[in-house]
């Protein structure tokens, strides 16, 4: 029944989304924006200035671009078990496109944003992807929720030559499976780096740690980058056993042999209900007030403050998105960009603003300032202006970049938590 | 005066016709019994008339009453009580708990009571009282199969070939047993056999069914009598 | 760490102990799996929880509350479903396949509420823990192994101390003959049905309590072991469902920390393989005796 309605919903957004099209677009817009000139200079060819995204300069030379095509397809799951992930997405595509367009849109026109529940199912997925690449008017795709999906699909979009922004896909080889790839998220293996050189950062040399990894593709690659770095920095693995995430619920049997090895950092790879049953676990088992608990950027969540917040003290979490909490994301910890984004998205929506929103907005964001300035009947010059574009204010790291033509770079955060609250850690 | 009275019953398998508007009855006091080959119908009958089975068509009437919609609890309760074809002994419980079973809607005095009369008339029910009744002879089990029938206090008693893979010497105990029920307990017996002899031998009228439908009735002497009878079921 | 070890697997088992008797309840009287009691067992846990949090109100009140809930549902598979297909002789697979129906249904309606989040469970029997040696006892686990110890010794004394535990007895045995001792055969399998949903109440609500959380795929992997535990113990085997559920709990957790974690519900199933064929029906099943 929520699958037939929410297909009914995609279906009447769809078909008013082309009959907005065809009428000229009058019930899309609130207030009838005209192109907006950035404060400063209309150049923004190699632009430094820290303008707010959405409002960026109109493009250099005006009416060479070819904004024949408008449209952008995002396959996400609105159904099925990551249907909060995909309402996550959907919010904040919806959110960036609307601003984008009030901002003077692609040389006035608007860009249409077409929904696809993609069920968070490969099969599903295959199909979309398919019909996506025959629509002559989506000119890219900004979504597809997790590794199995996004990597399917990937070879697809390819071929099919159409530019893939995936938001969350950190998978070693999504970069390299084609150029019109492009992930907002770093790979496990740059993001673990940092972690390990965060961590290492905090406890310092001889530093003893343990690891519990899921036994999924990012878990166990976790596992191997940070067995063979940690040592390299200078510390120690003294324990490194897999459990299956979501069906392990007892750590017990784990936790007991770990505490025995008195280990400095326990690290938890594995989502967010994982890292706090190890946590509430270890603290019935008797563990040690002066072990350090780490886990991933899954636990900035308030789902995890709820199950374990106050018994989540005197750990490092680490990650490559932000905690969006009011008490954290402060004009003086982050930028006025992350601080508004975080704003507008709580007061838009129900849902509680998070990183998978603020990835996706990154991807969407970007995709269009770079549509907006090379045109989008070229699906590679779009890619390249995407990854080369300078100037982007992210709404979810503080420094975000591309390395290697289109490998992810974001800058890492790390929090503890004090009194049941996320708190910037500062190393 | 009559206590069971059978009109026009019929009973399906599905698409299979096994009884087929039978009629019949039982009085006060009698020993009745349905004769006939394997097939005829009769564990069908007695299954209905317990409650076991639904009917497809007719009626049965208990001391007047319309019984035919009554379930197996009212009828046990009503005084209507079946031991079933192939003994259907609880193997795991003893015999004494078997025999208890059977007493299930009495007082735990009244059952004591009746046990001692149950004993009584089965001696080695008693002696044998703690054994498992799944490891007791097929003679013994018949035994207590009717030992458990007899503890529902019934007002009829129906058995369903009592006599069914027993050495004839035991079909012999159990037929004067029945015989004794009747003269020393009153109780109305209802009688279902493939043994064709020893059934006419004990009872004062019988039936014959043959696929499903009554072809002869009449008392047992008169049946015991009849050529045709002989033919077909005394192997004459 | 061998003690702490095993102290976690007795908890783990006890709780597993205590939804095996549901199966072999449910298997005693009707012969079928009911496939339905892992899905029932996370709605106990489920209720006790959305009411507690709806009306704020006493949480042994809630429970109790949650509990008279979950045994209606149980009633319900039993008398909406399943007795229905008893009165057309529908064959055991069609009885199996719908309980397996009837899982997805609760399932789905618990996703309704929660949609896919892991929720905090409040722990409400946490008295702080003590040690033993090096080992560590929380008085959660102590007060889980009472529960089921206390749960056990009732189920043991209604079904071999009262009449309706002889019925039930009677009924599992050869439930024509049970009938025509004019015992209520669907009023006692109604019974059965609504005890191991009560049971698999309890459980829910003390697992949730146990991890501090919960979430609405918890049924299903717990539903195969507890299967397990009590074909282990032999079916319709009240002191074998307990010692099989002890059994596999402890197996599981050892297995799982001194050889691997990735595998622990394989060294549960693996134990299950074993005993059966040295012991088809289980360790305190019994052959079944038939004569004509």
């Amino acid at each position: 029944m929520k699958k037939l309605l929410s297909v009914l919903v995609a279906l009447t957004m769809v078909l008013s989304l082309m009959a907005g099209c065809g009428s000229g677009g009058d019930e899309k817009k609130e207030t009838s924006a005209p192109k907006q000139e950035a404060d400063g200079s209309a150049s923004d060819q190699g632009g430094s200035e820290k303008a707010d995204a959405g409002t960026e300069a109109a493009p250099q030379e005006e009416g060479s671009q070819n904004y024949d095509k408008v449209k952008i397809a995002s396959p996400i799951p609105l159904t099925g078990p990551n249907s909060q992930y995909g309402m996550a997405y959907k919010n904040a595509l919806e959110m960036a496109v609307k601003q984008f367009n009030e901002s003077g849109g692609l040389g006035g026109k608007e860009v249409e944003l077409e929904i696809l529940d993609d069920q968070s199912d490969v099969t599903q997925a295959t199909n979309l992807a398919n019909q996506i690449i025959d629509d002559k008017d989506v000119f890219a795709v900004v979504g597809t929720f997790g590794s199995s999906v996004g990597m399917a699909t990937a070879p697809i979009y390819q071929s099919g030559g159409m530019p893939l922004i995936a938001p969350n896909i950190s998978h070693q080889d999504f970069p390299q499976t084609g150029d019109l790839l492009v992930p907002i998220s770093p790979t496990a293996t740059i993001e673990i780096n940092g972690v390990a050189d965060t961590l290492f950062a905090c406890t310092g040399e001889g530093s003893k740690m343990a690891i519990l990894y899921a036994t999924t593709d990012l878990g166990v690659n976790v596992n191997s980058i940070l067995t063979e770095k940690w040592p390299e920095l200078g510390g120690e693995i003294v324990y490194s056993n897999s459990f299956v995430s979501g069906e392990t619920k007892d750590f017990s049997a784990l936790l007991t042999e770990v505490i025995a090895l008195e280990p400095d950092i326990i690290y938890t790879s594995g989502e967010y209900y994982d890292v706090a049953s190890v946590i509430l676990q270890a603290r019935q088992l008797g563990v040690s007030e002066d072990v350090i608990f780490s886990g991933p950027g899954q636990c900035f969540t308030q789902e995890f403050l709820d199950l374990c917040g106050d018994q989540a003290y005197n750990g490092i979490y680490c990650g490559t998105l932000p905690a969006y909490f009011e008490d954290v994301i402060t004009k003086e910890n982050y930028s006025d960009t992350m601080v508004n984004f975080m704003t507008d998205y709580n007061n838009t929506y129900s849902e509680a603003c998070n990183g998978f929103a603020g990835n996706c907005y990154d991807g969407i964001m970007l995709t269009l300032l770079a549509a907006r300035k090379v045109g989008t009947d070229d699906p590679k010059a779009l890619v390249e202006a995407i990854v080369s574009y300078e100037g982007y204010e992210s709404v979810s790291t503080e420094h975000l970049f591309f390395s290697d033509y289109n490998y992810a770079n974001k800058s890492l955060c790390a929090y503890t938590v004090k009194d049941g609250h996320f708190a910037k850690v500062e190393y | 005066m009559t206590l069971l009275k059978v009109e026009n019953l019929s009973v399906n398998y599905g698409s299979i016709r096994a009884v087929r508007e039978i009629s019949f009855e039982v009085n006060q006091g009698e020993i009745v019994t349905l004769i006939g080959s394997n097939g005829a119908g009769k564990t069908t009958t007695m299954n209905t008339i317990a409650g076991l089975k639904e009917l497809n068509g007719g009626k049965i009437f208990w001391n007047g009453a319309d019984a035919t919609a009554w379930n197996a609890k009212r009828k046990v309760k009503e005084g209507i009580v079946l031991s079933p074809e192939g003994r259907q002994v609880f193997p795991d419980f003893s015999v004494y708990d078997n025999l208890m079973l059977g007493g299930y809607h009495f007082s735990n005095e009244e059952n004591q009571k009746t046990l001692r009369t149950v004993h009584e008339l089965f001696p080695v029910l008693e002696k044998r009282e703690k054994q498992m009744a799944g490891t007791l002879s097929g003679g013994e089990q018949q035994m207590l199969a009717v030992g458990r029938a007899l503890m529902s206090q019934p007002k009829l008693l129906m058995l369903d070939e009592p006599s069914m893979g027993l050495a004839p010497l035991i079909v012999k105990e159990i037929f004067s047993l029945i015989r004794r029920i009747r003269e020393e307990m009153g109780t109305t017996v209802l009688l279902v056999e493939q043994n064709a002899r020893m059934a006419l031998k004990i009872s004062d009228r019988a039936y014959v069914l043959q696929t499903g439908k009554i072809t002869l009735e009449g008392s047992s002497k008169e049946l015991l009598q009849s050529e045709e009878v002989q033919k077909a079921y005394l192997g004459m | 760490m061998f003690l702490q070890q095993l102290i976690n697997g007795l908890t783990l088992g006890s709780i597993y102990a205590l939804i095996a008797i549901g199966y072999s309840l449910v298997f005693g009287v009707l012969q079928i799996v009911n496939f339905a009691n892992g899905s029932i067992y996370m709605l106990g846990g489920f209720l006790t929880l959305v009411l507690y949090n709806k009306f704020r109100i006493n949480f042994l009140l809630c429970f109790a509350l949650a509990l008279i809930i979950n045994g209606f549902v149980g009633f319900c598979l039993d008398r909406f479903a399943l007795r229905h297909l008893r009165q057309k002789k529908a064959t055991k697979l069609v009885g199996l396949i719908t309980t397996m129906g009837f899982a997805t249904v609760i399932e789905n309606f618990v996703m309704l509420f929660f949609s896919n989040a892991t929720v905090p469970y409040p722990n409400k029997i946490d008295f702080g823990s003590f040690s033993i040696g090096s080992a560590v006892v929380s008085s959660t686990q102590v007060i889980i192994f009472l529960v089921v110890l206390v749960l056990l010794l009732l189920m043991s004394w209604v079904v071999y101390g009262t009449k309706v535990g002889k019925a039930m007895r009677a009924v599992s045995q050869n439930a024509d003959a049970a009938k025509l001792m004019g015992i209520d055969v669907n009023g006692v399998i109604a019974m059965t049905f609504i005890l191991s949903a009560v049971l698999a109440g309890i459980s829910g609500t003390m697992v949730g309590m146990y991890y501090q959380m919960i979430d609405f795929t918890s049924g299903f992997s717990i539903g195969m072991k507890t299967m397990a535990a009590a074909v282990l113990g032999g079916v319709g085997s009240l002191p074998g469902a307990v010692t099989g559920g002890l059994i596999i709990g402890v197996v599981e957790s050892l297995g799982a920390s001194y050889i691997s974690s990735a595998y622990r519900n394989a060294f549960a199933f693996a134990v299950l393989i074993i005993v059966i064929l040295f012991l088809p029906n289980g360790l305190f099943g019994k052959e079944k005796v038939t004569k004509v």
